[in-house]
């Protein structure tokens, strides 16, 4: 039984590995007409300035707003709270579509925030793409140093009372010294997010002025034609996440913190102070609000009469049945890998090859999804008809992309299955059928039920694979959203959004009565 | 017996194939074409009546894509017809081998036409469309839109739509190597780049611009369909940059006889008309009424580039394009 683990694990990586070789290879075929003068192109670098520009400017809004938050919240501790932190994490797992109808919906020239100002904005171009990408990553960042706040030992902060630090000093010799290794982390996570961001840049980027190297693949690819260009754009691409996730990867704890109900010392803050937060904090909450308000308050002018019912049909069915498919295999590569891991962890063995597995676990972080699907593209393209295969290809890259947080989500779990559990089972000796049944199965099924919906949401939002590879016929939700979006609809595109929040919720509702409910 | 059982299987053979669905017949166009607005659902109308098949149209977003589609999907395309390319993407098409020769007669043209793959179904003049109640006075050459206008302007990208590419040549027409000069002065006054036409003419009318590259005979739509008359064309004194829309039968076309039988419908009154006024562009058909808003529209003077020129600088053209409105 447990090489079959061992079996299990090394098969998938071997799948993992397969998907990316036939994917570089693709790359390196193309690559034949490269040559160093083809990267002498101004347009070329003007991309890859822009996108590291706006990559660094969405972390370091989404850092500074997110610390400035979850100080916030640390020193006066509201009542939602809870909510709050669930709330943080919905925002991070939204479908990006989504998010790029709310911007437009409430801070677009027909927005409600227009229509009350005095002034006028372009939401297009860099504005737009920063309030998108703090939408995504601001919450999180906030509910992540939030809870790195209350990992500071209680002694700290009544050491810090008793010597009367002002709050600049606590910050300085308190607060700052332990938030910062974990920031540095996160900012560097969401600066990798940002730099591959595409549905964002697409959406809101308008022309060529703020586009980025993934979008720039993509129109060398659709508009331009021009095959070097996209690889170019591609190696780049490559190059800059593949050395930054390298350098993430593995740098971060074994386990994030998890909210602890440990006795938090109230922190007297000047009543300047609070009221500065509590400031903060309603900018921060109309923010988040009237992003999501953004995305239903075009309803109003929709004409009921006409509904595209047929169009949204075929693409419910299109997003399902991708979004099912990209949940099997995730769930088959991750319930393999998490198998061996396992297996290892059981024998107290940290071998080399759990790194090396995690690391093609987070492919995706290393080498982008626009890398990958450009390598297969061009790999197919020469020899078969992509039509024919885009629905299983985009649920394949869809799986492997939302492998790393499927795995995130199960592994805290299963450390503390093996933890808790490693000796009981070797002194029952109980039956590898039986320990899954009795012992596995109810600590796993909860976080299980989270994976499987995230992988299913995030599969059934993705837009950036489809929008490359997809054929005419291939019209899924985000999809016809963009296009509806692409033609300023706002009503019709504000009711597809409401069918994905609803397909949304209903994914993780069911999993969560179905898989989630506990045993009791 | 022999001969007997045979008959019955071309008997049955016949009712087989007669109880299958009608041919279908598959046309990659540009969106707006096929839209609810658009000229797409009263052609199918016509022309399924005189047919014994089904039109399936594949909208692309505009018509430079339909090419790249072209090119992307070689020979495996799909498509039985190509509608909605225009006279500078011709040599190109021609180069990735995608048509074929239609073989037909054409009626007499409004336009002088020799070329054995394509056919024109309509053509105009590219021009900035402008609100009267909002806008006084539209700047009256090219020259002065670029030195000193000083309102905001909408366009489409060269890259993946016609009259994009349209504006593109009519700059390189007019201004040579100084284009990049012209781009950027282009650029401060740019609200943004749509991918298509529909796009930018949709923003447009949302008010968010005051001037949007469109067609000479945009404002008759306006004029016929909402009697409506402050949407005009600025007339620029340097000429306009002219357009023919052309179709043609894709080489991988199973259904040869059916798409001659379909370019053929496409030239004739019926069609022409229905084109003119939801298409809105001139037919090119001379014998196709119009509406009488026609004849009220600015007839500017010609401009083009020949074909050959356009198809061996386009992608230069448009890099330089791209250089000077991202910096």
């Amino acid at each position: 039984m447990p090489k079959l683990a061992a079996l299990l694990g090394y098969a998938a990586t071997a799948t993992i590995a397969l998907i990316v070789a036939v994917a570089f290879y693709g790359l390196a075929e193309q690559a034949k007409q490269l040559s160093w003068a083809a990267f002498n192109d101004p347009y070329l670098w003007r991309v890859l300035r822009f996108s590291l520009w706006q990559a660094l400017a969405s972390a370091a809004l989404a850092c500074g707003g997110g610390v400035l938050i979850a100080r916030a919240w640390f020193y006066l501790q509201p009542k939602s709270l809870a909510w709050q932190l669930r709330i943080a994490n919905l925002c991070f797992v939204s479908p990006v579509i989504l998010v790029v109808l709310g911007c437009v919906g409430s801070f677009g020239s027909n927005g409600f925030w227009q229509q009350i100002s005095p002034f006028s904005w372009n939401i297009y171009g860099l504005p737009g793409i920063l309030i998108a990408h703090s939408f995504l990553n601001m919450p999180l960042i906030a509910r992540y140093c939030y809870l790195q706040f209350n990992d500071i030992p209680a002694s700290y902060w009544r050491q810090a009372k008793q010597l009367g630090f002002s709050d600049l000093q606590r910050w300085r010799n308190v607060e700052w010294p332990l938030l910062r290794s974990r920031l540095a982390g996160l900012f560097g996570l969401v600066f990798l997010l940002c730099f591959g961001s595409f549905t964002i840049v697409l959406a809101l980027g308008g022309g060529p002025r703020s586009t980025t190297l993934e979008v720039a693949i993509y129109q060398a690819l659709r508009y331009d034609f021009d095959p070097l260009f996209a690889l170019q754009c591609a190696l780049l691409q490559l190059i800059i996440a593949a050395s930054l996730g390298w350098l993430l990867l593995g740098r971060e704890q074994e386990d994030a913190p998890r909210l602890k109900q440990s006795y938090i010392e109230k922190i007297n803050a000047s009543a300047g102070l609070c009221m500065f937060y509590r400031v903060a904090l309603s900018i921060y909450y109309l923010f988040i609000l009237s992003v999501t308000l953004g995305i239903l308050s075009p309803l109003f002018t929709l004409n009921w009469h006409q509904l595209p019912w047929a169009q949204w049909q075929s693409s419910i069915t299109w997003s399902l049945s991708i979004a099912l498919q990209s949940t099997l295999w995730v769930t088959v590569l991750g319930f393999c890998l998490l198998a061996h891991y396992a297996h290892n962890l059981n024998q107290q063995r940290r071998s080399k090859t759990n790194r090396i597995q995690e690391l093609f676990a987070s492919v995706m972080l290393l080498a982008p999804a626009m890398v990958i699907t450009t390598g297969l593209f061009f790999f197919l393209i020469r020899r078969t008809d992509i039509a024919e295969y885009t629905q299983a290809l985009v649920a394949l890259i869809n799986a492997l992309m939302s492998l790393p947080f499927f795995i995130r989500s199960l592994k805290p779990a299963l450390n503390d299955l093996v933890k808790q559990y490693r000796k009981l089972n070797l002194s029952l000796a109980l039956p590898m059928s039986s320990q899954i049944r009795f012992i596995a199965w109810p600590l796993l099924r909860k976080p299980l039920s989270l994976a499987l919906g995230l992988s299913m949401v995030l599969s059934l939002g993705d837009m950036g694979v489809i929008a490359l590879i997809g054929s005419v016929d291939v019209v899924t939700l985000p999809l016809l959203l963009y296009q509806q979006l692409g033609t300023y609809q706002y009503a019709l595109a504000s009711a597809t959004g409401l069918i994905m929040l609803l397909l949304c919720t209903s994914i993780f509702y069911l999993l969560d009565r179905t898989i989630g409910r506990s045993p009791c | 017996m022999k001969k007997l059982l045979w008959l019955a299987c071309c008997a049955l053979s016949v009712v087989g194939f007669n109880s299958q669905a009608k041919t279908e017949l598959s046309v990659y166009t540009y969106q707006s074409f096929v839209s609810d607005w658009g000229p797409g659902p009263a052609l199918t109308k016509a022309f399924e009546r005189q047919c014994d098949c089904t039109i399936s149209w594949v909208g692309l977003d505009d018509g430079v894509a339909i090419l790249n589609r072209l090119k992307l999907e070689g020979k495996r395309n799909k498509a039985d017809i190509i509608l909605g390319l225009d006279t500078n993407l011709i040599p190109e098409a021609n180069a990735i081998d995608s048509v074929q020769a239609h073989q037909l007669t054409l009626p007499p043209l409004a336009i002088d036409w020799q070329d054995n793959n394509f056919v024109p179904f309509d053509y105009g003049y590219f021009a900035f469309v402008y609100n009267t109640e909002k806008l006084a006075k539209a700047p009256s050459s090219m020259q002065e839109l670029i030195n000193d206008f000083d309102g905001t302007i909408l366009y489409q990208d060269p890259r993946t739509s016609t009259p994009g590419q349209g504006l593109m040549l009519w700059i390189k027409a007019l201004y040579g190597d100084q284009a990049t000069q012209a781009w950027d002065k282009l650029k401060t006054k740019t609200v943004t780049v749509t991918k298509g036409w529909s796009e930018a003419y949709g923003m447009f009318l949302k008010g968010e611009a005051d001037l949007v590259l469109s067609y000479t005979t945009s404002p008759a739509y306006h004029m016929v369909a909402e009697q409506e008359n402050r949407y005009q064309a600025a007339e620029f004194s340097e000429g306009h940059m002219s357009q023919v829309e052309v179709a043609a039968i894709s080489s991988t076309s199973q259904n040869v006889e059916l798409s001659q039988q379909f370019l053929q419908f496409l030239l004739g009154e019926e069609a022409q008309q229905i084109i003119a006024t939801s298409n809105w562009m001139l037919p090119v058909n001379p014998k196709a009424e119009l509406p009488e808003a026609f004849s009220s529209l600015i007839m500017p003077k010609p401009l083009s580039i020949d074909n050959q020129t356009v198809s061996k600088q386009r992608q230069q053209w448009t890099k330089e394009w791209r250089n000077a409105v991202s910096q």
